[in-house]
């Protein structure tokens, strides 16, 4: 179980990764060092995930060559609305992982998700009340 | 594990004999402690009324946490009954002491920004603190403390930055 839930995070934060160079390409030039800011932090989860499941005695689950967008991203209003869609994506499989984990792994889980939010309000301008519960919203 | 606390063997059982649960107890608390944090923003917002469009919708947000922690709480203490949102508007559990500030209430900063910034450390020290204690607490308790954390992060990130 905390299994399945870490290899989601990781294959999440491969997504995100990927997210990020299509939101890099397409934002504004006020906003670039945020994206790149962001991209190095997924890239930097994405390797803790990477050892996290490997440690769980498992391989981690692999990047895809390519993935498909939510929509179209022709300029730097659709790739800010990419990057917090792609935030809020992780928020969701960390409150999972939080579900899932126990100890260390859950608090990790935690300060993730709060960094998905916290990027997410970030990228916005405004929250939403309850991170990462698709249900409450 | 945790739902053995609600046996069905004992129906006629006080809630009152009943010990609550670690989940309740941190359910229960973390109600108070929403309840408490929104009576904050109700002492800034009477002291500077000009602040309202932007604490408003974070006050409403901190009360949506603590209803929902009330219903869950409710709901783990007695799963039969379906927890009644007339009978606690506030999200405290019937039974608890509302968030009644103290006689004099919060004290608010006259600044503005001061003002901002006591609430923002409010937000995060209770965001810090519900992190903390996610440990030995039930799966789904833990996702929901978890989430009303990350919440109380942006919140103060806003109260910062916004």
């Amino acid at each position: 179980m905390s299994l399945e839930a870490t290899q989601a995070a990781l294959r999440a934060e491969h997504a995100a990764v990927y997210g990020y160079g299509v939101v890099g390409g397409r934002i504004g030039d006020d906003r670039r060092s945020e994206a790149r800011e962001a991209f190095e932090a997924h890239r930097a989860r994405r390797d803790d995930l990477v050892r996290a499941v490997r440690d769980l005695g498992a391989d981690p689950a692999a990047a895809e060559a390519a993935y498909a967008l939510p929509f179209e991203v022709p300029d730097g209003a659709a790739a800010v609305r990419l990057a917090a869609e792609l935030e809020d994506r992780l928020a969701g499989v960390y409150a999972d992982l939080v579900r899932a984990g126990e100890g260390g792994r859950r608090r990790a889980a935690a300060d993730a998700l709060r960094d998905a939010a916290i990027r997410a309000a970030r990228w916005r301008g405004g929250g939403v009340a309850f991170p990462g519960l698709a249900e409450m919203t | 594990m945790l739902l053995a606390a609600c046996s069905a063997g004992s129906p006629g059982r006080s809630d009152a004999a009943r010990t609550p649960t670690a989940d309740e107890r941190a359910l229960t608390r973390a109600a108070t402690d929403s309840a408490e944090l929104a009576a904050v923003y109700d002492a800034v917002l009477t002291a500077h009324p000009g602040l309202a469009a932007r604490l408003t919708p974070l006050r409403d947000a901190v009360l949506r946490h603590a209803e929902a922690f009330g219903e869950h709480a409710g709901a783990k203490a007695s799963p039969s009954s379906s927890p009644s949102r007339s009978s606690s508007p506030s999200g405290v559990p019937a039974g608890q002491p509302a968030a009644a500030p103290s006689p004099s209430g919060p004290a608010v900063p006259d600044d503005e920004t001061e003002a901002l910034g006591s609430l923002a450390d409010a937000e995060r020290e209770l965001s810090a603190r519900r992190t903390r204690e996610l440990s030995g607490l039930g799966g789904g308790t833990a996702r929901l403390l978890a989430s009303v954390a990350a919440a109380g992060a942006v919140h103060a990130y806003l109260l910062k930055n916004g």
